[in-house]
């Protein structure tokens, strides 16, 4: 401990031994019994600390259990805590219902094409596609040409 | 005779959905949390509303609190627990303007010693003010040291700092203080 430490400590703490670094106060308090100039900037400081301790909180309701009331009350409007730890409904959550369409939507139409047989009429489709955007004279034309893509 | 419960235990109850555990919570830990909002805020109002917007977040908390045994964790949930208060008081200084600490209307009294309770009364009023206008962290750090008797590591934990930048805002801000209330 250095007289330096201690004028940082009060400096921080305040005047009070009672607030200082509970490891350091001891050694603290120790130098400032002995050494006048300590014990001045010690007593300097206790006027700050008199004037902070006129700063009150603001008055709180009387009753407590009131605002305990109101705000027991305002959890009821909140998600229950077991939704909140039920992987069952985090599963629930993620998968919201226009997912569930989305993913039912989509087997119907599989379904429908499967079942339908259509899927079998698929490469006859894309064959004359394919012909139709490619001259008469073939692919090798359209290169010698330059082709617009 | 049994104990009180701990705040790990009320907690975990809370989190299974038990309202009472919780506001046996709330009401343990309710008189410092408005103490530390209001000195913060400087208003009764704001501090409840802050206070009970913590309060809420530990509701929400709760399911997924991991106590950790031993009573350590009492002191890791308070501190958790002011270190909610504490920023919501930031937040809400930031998003709100000011209001203007000394509002009030002034009352005549005319009964004796008005004089002395007047000059009183003004004293208050600078001292508030001067805090007030202290920058945010170190009226956070003054609050919980000072006022609310916190150590200098349980400060650095709530405001999520080291000791040392802990120390360092209480010296600026008590220099501030000094000069401005000399």
């Amino acid at each position: 401990m250095t007289p330096k430490r201690v004028r940082e400590i009060v400096e921080a703490y305040g005047a009070d031994p009672v607030r200082w670094p509970a490891a350091e106060r001891d050694a603290a308090l120790a130098m400032v019994r002995t050494d006048e100039a300590l014990a001045a900037f010690v007593q300097e400081s206790r006027r700050l600390d008199l004037l902070l301790d006129q700063f009150a909180p603001p008055l709180q309701r009387a009753n407590a259990d009131e605002l305990t009331r109101q705000i027991a009350a305002a959890t009821q409007e909140m998600p229950a805590q077991r939704d909140a730890r039920d992987p069952a409904v985090d599963w629930r959550r993620w998968f919201a219902w226009p997912k569930l369409a989305g993913l039912a939507m989509a087997g119907l139409i599989g379904f429908t094409v499967g079942w339908s047989g259509l899927d079998a009429h698929l490469g006859d489709w894309a064959a004359p596609t394919v012909v139709a955007l490619v001259p008469a004279d073939g692919l090798e034309t359209v290169l010698e040409a330059g082709a617009p893509w | 005779m049994s104990a009180e419960p701990s705040d790990d235990e009320l907690m975990g109850r809370a989190g299974n959905g038990d309202r009472l555990a919780f506001a046996d919570l709330v009401r343990r830990h309710l008189p410092r949390v408005g103490a530390i909002a209001g000195r913060m805020l400087a208003s009764a109002a704001e501090a409840e509303e802050v206070g009970q917007e913590a309060f809420l977040r530990c509701w929400q908390k709760a399911p997924g609190w991991a106590p950790s045994g031993g009573g350590g964790q009492t002191a890791l949930f308070t501190t958790w627990l002011h270190r909610i208060v504490v920023n919501l008081c930031i937040d809400r200084r930031r998003r709100v303007a000011p209001v203007p600490l000394d509002e009030a209307p002034e009352q005549a009294d005319d009964a004796p010693h008005a004089l002395d309770r007047m000059a009183e009364a003004e004293t208050v009023r600078r001292v508030r003010t001067a805090i007030g206008d202290l920058p945010d962290r170190q009226r956070a750090a003054l609050v919980l040291c000072y006022y609310e008797g916190m150590s200098n590591a349980e400060a650095a934990v709530a405001l999520e700092m080291s000791v040392g930048a802990v120390e360092s805002l209480l010296v600026r801000a008590r220099r501030t203080l000094r000069k401005t209330l000399a």
